[in-house]
């Protein structure tokens, strides 16, 4: 079995050794120590388009968990609750930051409506890491946003059955 | 044989594994003949495209199994557990099959099938299927 550890480092080298929400300081050439903690070595060029795919990645987790977020609140779904976590391992393993805010559009006063919507957020950011998974010039960076793609359609078919 | 067709003779194993488990499920659990019935199929159509792909690359598929752990699924509880673990399982083949470019749509379709299968089979979503 492959190790999550051991793809998550690897993506991390392929993009030049740096988390993705540190990309000031990989342009100023600051290495980052998680890095060297997994015995990755820098990849001496980090593909751009790599850098882009898991700062997207982060981005949508952001979005995503913002939205699960003003959904709880405004509809507490007890079961899913425990999708949360799940939302927030995948953040934190594409980025450094995970407590930017996100602005999220208002939820639907209706619950069915709130979910089913939130089902699609979680299905269109599945097919966008599917997509980058496709993408990627990296094999790593392709292990995580395929394996990001299939937690988050797990994810989505759970939401989907809460409605 | 190259390290390509070693990746999909792993998958396909595995198929036969799934096809050979859901024909059981189906045929012992009443309650789960339509969802195994379901899994039946698509694990025989994965298992077809892959006998396809490697006799295409002049190499021999592996056959099925004489047999498979566990035998004794005669309700519910047990025939989740098993079709969890093949699901499962068949998501870490896929994961390793991305290495190989030619096959890398193919995996990734595979492994969220799997995955979204494992679901369906009552496993907990988690953060990164086909990961360790």
């Amino acid at each position: 079995m492959i190790s999550r550890r051991a793809v998550l480092g690897g993506a991390v080298a392929a993009v030049g050794g740096i988390g993705v929400a540190s990309l000031a300081a990989q342009r100023a050439g600051v290495l980052d120590d998680a890095l060297r903690a997994v015995g990755a070595r820098p990849h001496a060029e980090p593909n751009p388009q790599d850098v882009q795919l898991l700062a997207d990645a982060a981005a949508g987790q952001r979005s995503l968990l913002a939205r699960f977020d003003a959904l709880d609140r405004t509809h507490h779904v007890a079961e899913l609750a425990p999708l949360r976590s799940v939302l927030a391992t995948q953040l934190a393993a594409v980025a450094d930051d995970t407590r930017s805010p996100v602005e999220v559009p208002p939820v639907a006063d209706d619950q069915d409506v709130a979910v089913a919507a939130f089902a699609t957020d979680v299905q269109s950011t599945a097919k966008a890491r599917h997509d980058g998974a496709l993408a990627s010039g990296s094999l790593a960076v392709t292990q995580v946003l395929a394996s990001m793609a299939a937690g988050l359609d797990q994810v989505g078919l759970a939401v989907r059955a809460a409605t | 044989m190259t390290d390509r067709v070693a990746l999909l003779q792993a998958w396909l194993a595995l198929e036969h594994e799934a096809v050979w488990l859901y024909g059981v499920i189906g045929g012992r659990v009443n309650d789960l003949d339509e969802p195994a019935g379901r899994s039946w199929d698509r694990h025989r159509g994965v298992r077809d495209r892959l006998v396809a792909v490697i006799r295409a690359a002049d190499e021999v598929p592996v056959p099925p199994s004489m047999g498979y752990e566990p035998t004794h699924i005669d309700s519910a509880g047990p025939a989740h557990r098993a079709a969890q673990s093949v699901e499962n399982r068949i998501a870490n083949a896929c994961m390793a099959t991305l290495a190989s470019d030619a096959d890398r749509a193919r995996a990734l379709k595979g492994l969220i099938s799997s995955a979204r299968a494992a679901v369906a089979w009552g496993a907990k979503p988690e953060a990164f299927p086909g990961l360790g």
